[in-house]
């Protein structure tokens, strides 16, 4: 992972802070070389699933992004504050979503909150 | 719903013709935005007597789950009532979602 080119993104944890995320992904994918469809799914995914951190957020907490290359793609990992220490539940359509637009993608929860991990390849040529 | 970021951010613009409501949405639906477009679904169809509410969505620039169920629900309210929810021209960002959701076949798409 190439610290030397992350992008780190600290917002309040309301929606309307979403496009920041999806901008944010929007810029670095397309400074990586992916095309526009590829930027179109990542977005799409990162909003996804930082909605879902945020139906969990409290007042105050905020969100917290990190944007990197893990060659041959990125990774983007989320981090927020939660009500309560209840597992994270993904509906089947943002489920749906996330499994279609991302190689990876994994949620977690612990006792600062709930997070997750996205990764996106780039694909070849 | 009075929120300047919102107007800038969604547009909902609602005309009646002779075929029902008109609904043109532009901008981008997520779950800051959503209501906004609910709200106004929900006016026009508590208006009473609509079996047919078209909805262009040529100027949407992004669509996620959220976006996606005011849709979902509004067709289900208006198919309850022996009516119809058509999505005019959807965008890209529109199409891609309903691709990937498996609901391309399942509603009335222009």
């Amino acid at each position: 992972m190439d610290d030397q080119t992350a992008v780190e993104l600290s917002v309040p944890a309301v929606a309307r802070h979403l496009r920041l995320a999806r901008l944010t992904a929007s810029g670095f994918a397309s400074d990586l070389g992916f095309s526009v469809d590829e930027i179109e799914d990542l977005r799409l995914a990162v909003d996804e699933a930082c909605a879902i951190l945020l139906e969990r957020a409290g007042d105050g907490d905020r969100l917290t992004l990190s944007y990197s290359v893990d060659s041959p793609g990125v990774v983007i990992e989320g981090r927020c504050g939660a009500q309560s220490p209840d597992a994270l539940v993904v509906d089947p359509v943002s489920e749906a979503v996330l499994a279609s637009t991302l190689d990876q993608h994994r949620f977690f929860a612990d006792d600062d909150g709930n997070g997750f991990r996205l990764v996106k390849h780039a694909a070849p040529g | 719903m009075d929120d300047p970021e919102n107007e800038e951010v969604l547009s909902v613009v609602v005309v009646a013709t002779a075929d029902g409501p008109a609904v043109t949405v532009s901008g981008e639906l997520d779950p800051h935005t959503a209501a906004q477009l609910q709200e106004a679904l929900n006016e026009v169809l508590a208006a009473g007597g609509v079996t047919r509410v078209v909805l262009d969505l040529s100027g949407i620039r992004f669509i996620d789950s959220s976006g996606l169920r005011v849709l979902l629900a509004a067709n289900e309210s208006l198919m309850r009532a022996g009516g119809q929810l058509t999505l005019r021209a959807p965008s890209a960002a529109v199409m891609r979602l309903l691709e990937i959701t498996d609901l391309v076949d399942r509603l009335d798409v222009e």
